[in-house]
């Protein structure tokens, strides 16, 4: 298969070499028209992105950078952000863990438009059925964020999906792409407003053979978004999110007197909300929503035996209702933000080992008041937060943060929070415990550079272990996190990140927290918007049975040519694990090997 | 003890004193000797605090992350670049100023780069020109024509119509208005008046001896009769009046107002030659 898709990519990639010209620019057309054509005008890049004021440690993933990437879903986004680390790297819509500064996969919350997606029973977000086309930008907070978000140990991964085009009653994309296994990626996208009615609907389905056995891939989405708004400010927006997904998540090959073990799982998820932005005046600001999700997923496990194939499955219904309030109130040098959230949750386990069915449910409540004080070129943010859990008993979660502004352009921040983690709601206790402290300098000073550092420390208890009898433990996550952007020199522009993560637990070093991870990105973009884009990862998963034996490097390419009579096509190919190198934590979750796809986008 | 309080001292004094509290969010396109008069006629007379970000500084600027982080009461956006950004900030209301080709919404207004259409009926009345070209393309200037069209009736200036919906389109239009017009009126339309296209204006009338008023000093040196300009100094003198009546709780009207002052100029040879009256008043 590879040998079909990598002459396509060549053609493609001498296609994308024919240069048309690019669109002017609006402000520089209405100058050209009041100064004339000989009108002075001064533009000195010096900084890739300004310094910002907020004490946590985050990392803003904007619809530029999502484009450029080629990303099928979710996960093909966060591969390349500092601090995060993917557990798993294979075929596009099958299931991925995630981790950030090497937290836990389930102390890492995960919301599509402010609705939690992680499941009830294990706490477990299904990033690869979010389809990367419907996300607008992602926010990530790295360190316990329960001051504002409730579970939130390890950090928050906050999807914000796309608005409708504005200025058009019409616009629409088709896109689809064809890579190695028969990796296909289609969908269809109509978006625009009429007069205070905004409308984005998509639909798209995403499918493989797999790039690695029993790991093919079926996903299936349809997303829609509605906004009016209102005569006066604000918006009614109301967003639905489809998914059904069935995918294969390992084999494990038999032999020497061991059963061959297929594991595949399916899933269907409704996510909805419906929420209101309504200023009151200047000062105060009105936030409500209300939200739902459901979910089905079943898991399917073969066991090849001598007698016969075996076969068990788990079912698992998980549904949320619930809602937020939120009020916000901007002084002359205060900000103050109230708010309350509530959620019914149920979970109904079915096991075919275990017949029955086993239902839990809770009512979640929390209270939260977070303040930025600014004084002068300080902000102070003390915060905290009370949940009622329901089942994991009464949390507070206090933070406070501090940012000082050495220049315009430069900060230096320092935060600290208490956190904890609803691990799953068949537990009973299973709550568990972090302090995480940050410390962090950014800068955007130096010419041409952009600069952040960030030290940090988690100190998490009551971590529950896998063992039996299940026992309760203490961890420590330490380290140091820098990243890197120069400005374009010659349409090039290179970004890196580089985590360091010391861990241990009760003083023996603790076995697949990455050590080491290093993000390497190469940038190109001429005016003639031909892109190219490296993007090198790498992990070191220290010691079990995980392997990382270089750089996993992805070439993505693209060019984009403008037809004002209707649109523009762009078209893409992408080329992954170009050196088929190996990185991954277990030996069945095999990272996949070198694959290519081409496509083409229509917009018009 | 004392070297530590001198120590301090001198840290709190030499320490930048950058205000991170502000009230105003300024959004700059880019630096332009235009952009940064209007700036500065908004600075004389908005005595709040006010934070300058100019867009081509920054490669990369997430204006949702900084709006959400440092809480501006209110973003003025200079230019077109500017104010599309800003208008995707929702919850904080936005004004504007040198923006002519972007579509503002209905949560920002603003103070307009077009001068109120009665200005120019006015001075082409004096000139005693009753028949007047206008070139214009529907998508970007059809609200002002079509206000333009309702003021000429109240006069004794009929306006002559054509649409160009590419800027190559324009020799031809103006070569259908022969005979026809006794004035051009050059409207600030970036499809009706393009580099490519300027010239045809000032040679139509050359060959037609119709004076062309039109709304930059620019085109004076090429053969213009008349221009009656926007002033930026007081546009954004004019702005900073706007953001203190909406922080001070006011509503935003929905569409720009157009600047109040109006600066005339004349190119007095073309004026004499063409033997048109001259503009006392104006």
């Amino acid at each position: 298969m590879c040998t079909a898709v990598l002459p396509m990519l060549l053609t493609v990639t001498l296609c994308l070499l024919t240069v048309t010209p690019a669109r002017g620019d609006d402000d520089l057309t209405s100058l050209e028209l009041f100064n004339g054509a000989e009108g002075e005008l001064v533009s000195a890049t010096r900084s890739p992105r300004p310094a910002s004021q907020t004490a946590e440690n985050i990392t803003v993933v904007t619809g530029d950078e999502i484009a450029a990437l080629n990303a099928h879903t979710l996960p093909d986004i966060l591969y390349a952000v500092t601090g995060i680390q993917l557990e798993t790297n294979r075929t596009p819509g099958t299931s991925t863990n995630i981790e950030i500064q090497g937290s836990d996969f389930d102390h890492v919350l995960v919301l599509v438009d402010n609705v939690p997606i992680n499941n009830l029973s294990d706490n477990f977000p299904d990033l690869s059925s979010i389809p990367a086309r419907i996300i607008d930008r992602i926010e990530i907070v790295k360190g316990a964020a329960s001051s504002s978000w409730g579970s939130s140990l390890g950090g928050v991964i906050n999807v914000i999906t796309k608005l409708p085009q504005q200025d058009r009653p019409i616009d629409g994309t088709v896109s689809a792409s064809y890579g190695t296994r028969d990796t296909v990626d289609g969908r269809v996208e109509v978006t625009g407003t009429v007069d205070r009615f905004g409308y984005y609907l998509t639909g798209g389905k995403l499918r493989s053979d797999g790039l690695r056995r029993n790991n093919q891939s079926d996903l299936e989405s349809l997303y829609g978004k509605l906004r009016y708004e209102l005569p006066v400010r604000g918006a009614l927006t109301l967003s639905t999110l489809y998914t059904a997904r069935a995918s294969g998540m390992f084999s494990v090959p038999g032999g020497g007197g061991s059963p061959s073990v297929d594991v595949s799982d399916r899933n269907r998820e409704l996510i909805s909300s419906l929420a209101l932005l309504l200023p009151l005046d200047n000062r105060f600001v009105l936030d409500a929503s209300l939200r739902t999700r459901q979910s089905n997923a079943e898991m399917v496990g073969r066991i090849g035996l001598p007698s016969g194939p075996l076969q068990q499955t788990t079912q698992e219904d998980d549904d949320s209702t619930g809602g937020s309030l939120k009020v916000s109130w901007q002084g002359g040098w205060q900000l103050i933000v109230a708010g309350m959230d509530y959620d019914h949750v149920k979970v109904a386990l079915r096991s075919g080992q275990f017949p029955g069915e086993e239902v839990r449910s809770a009512d979640r409540r929390g209270v939260y008041l977070n303040d930025t004080f600014t004084v002068g070129n300080v902000a102070i943010t003390p915060s905290a937060r009370f949940d009622w859990t329901g089942f994991g008993g009464n949390r507070f979660s206090p933070s406070f943060g501090i940012t000082y502004a050495l220049t315009e352009n430069s900060l230096v921040r320092g935060y600290t929070a208490r956190g904890y983690s609803l691990t799953s709601l068949n537990r009973a206790d299973s709550t568990e415990k972090v302090w995480t402290s940050q410390v962090g300098f950014e800068s955007g000073d130096v010419p041409y550079l952009w600069l952040k550092a960030t030290l940090f420390r988690n100190d998490t208890w009551d971590v529950l272990t896998n063992e039996a009898p299940v026992i309760k433990k203490r961890q420590l996550k330490h380290g140091a996190e820098f990243e890197l952007r120069t400005v374009p020199v010659y349409n090039t522009s290179f970004t890196t990140g580089y985590t360091y993560i010391r861990s241990n637990e009760a003083g023996t070093v603790l076995q697949s927290v990455p050590r080491h991870t290093l993000k390497l990105g190469v940038h190109y973009r001429d005016p003639s918007r031909l892109q190219a884009q490296l993007v090198g990862n790498y992990i070191d998963w220290q010691g079990g049975q995980g392997r990382s034996n270089g750089i996993l490097w992805d070439l993505h390419l693209s060019k984009t040519f403008e037809y004002s009579e209707f649109g523009s096509i762009e078209l893409f190919g992408s080329v992954r694990n170009i050196f088929d190198n190996k990185q991954y934590v277990l030996d069945f979750y095999e990272n996949a090997g070198r694959w290519a796809e081409v496509g083409v986008r229509c917009h018009f | 003890m004392s070297l530590l309080r001198l120590l301090l001292l001198v840290f709190f004094t030499l320490a930048p004193t950058l205000a991170l509290a502000y009230d105003v969010l300024l959004l700059q396109s880019m630096h332009d000797k235009g952009y940064d008069e209007a700036v500065r006629g908004f600075k004389r007379d908005y005595r709040g605090s006010v934070r300058r970000i100019v867009l081509t500084d920054y490669v990369e600027l997430d204006l949702t992350r900084i709006n959400r982080e440092e809480h501006p009461k209110l973003i003025v956006a200079v230019g077109d670049r500017a104010l599309d950004l800003a208008q995707k900030q929702h919850a904080t209301p936005v004004i504007y100023m040198m923006a002519l080709n972007a579509k503002p919404h209905r949560v920002a207004g603003g103070v307009t780069m077009l001068l109120d259409p009665g200005k120019y009926l006015s001075v082409l009345e004096a000139l005693g020109c009753e028949r007047v070209g206008v070139l214009y393309d529907p998508a970007r200037s059809g609200a002002y024509v079509k206000r333009a069209v309702t003021l000429a009736a109240r006069s004794r200036v009929k306006l002559v119509l054509r649409e160009v919906h590419a800027p190559k389109e324009t020799p031809a239009m103006l070569a259908s208005l022969k005979g026809k017009v006794d004035a051009l009126w050059m409207l600030p339309d970036t499809t009706a008046v393009s580099p490519v296209s300027t010239e045809a204006f000032f040679l139509f009338s050359q060959a037609e001896r119709v004076p062309v008023v039109t709304f930059a000093d620019v085109y004076l040196s090429m053969g213009g009769a008349v221009a009656l300009t926007i002033d930026r100094h007081d546009i954004g003198r004019q702005l900073a009046e706007l953001a203190q009546n909406v922080l001070d709780g006011g509503q935003l009207e929905e569409s720009g107002a157009p600047p109040r002052k109006v600066v005339t100029r004349t190119n007095e040879g073309v004026v004499r030659q063409l033997k048109l009256n001259p503009l006392a008043g104006h």
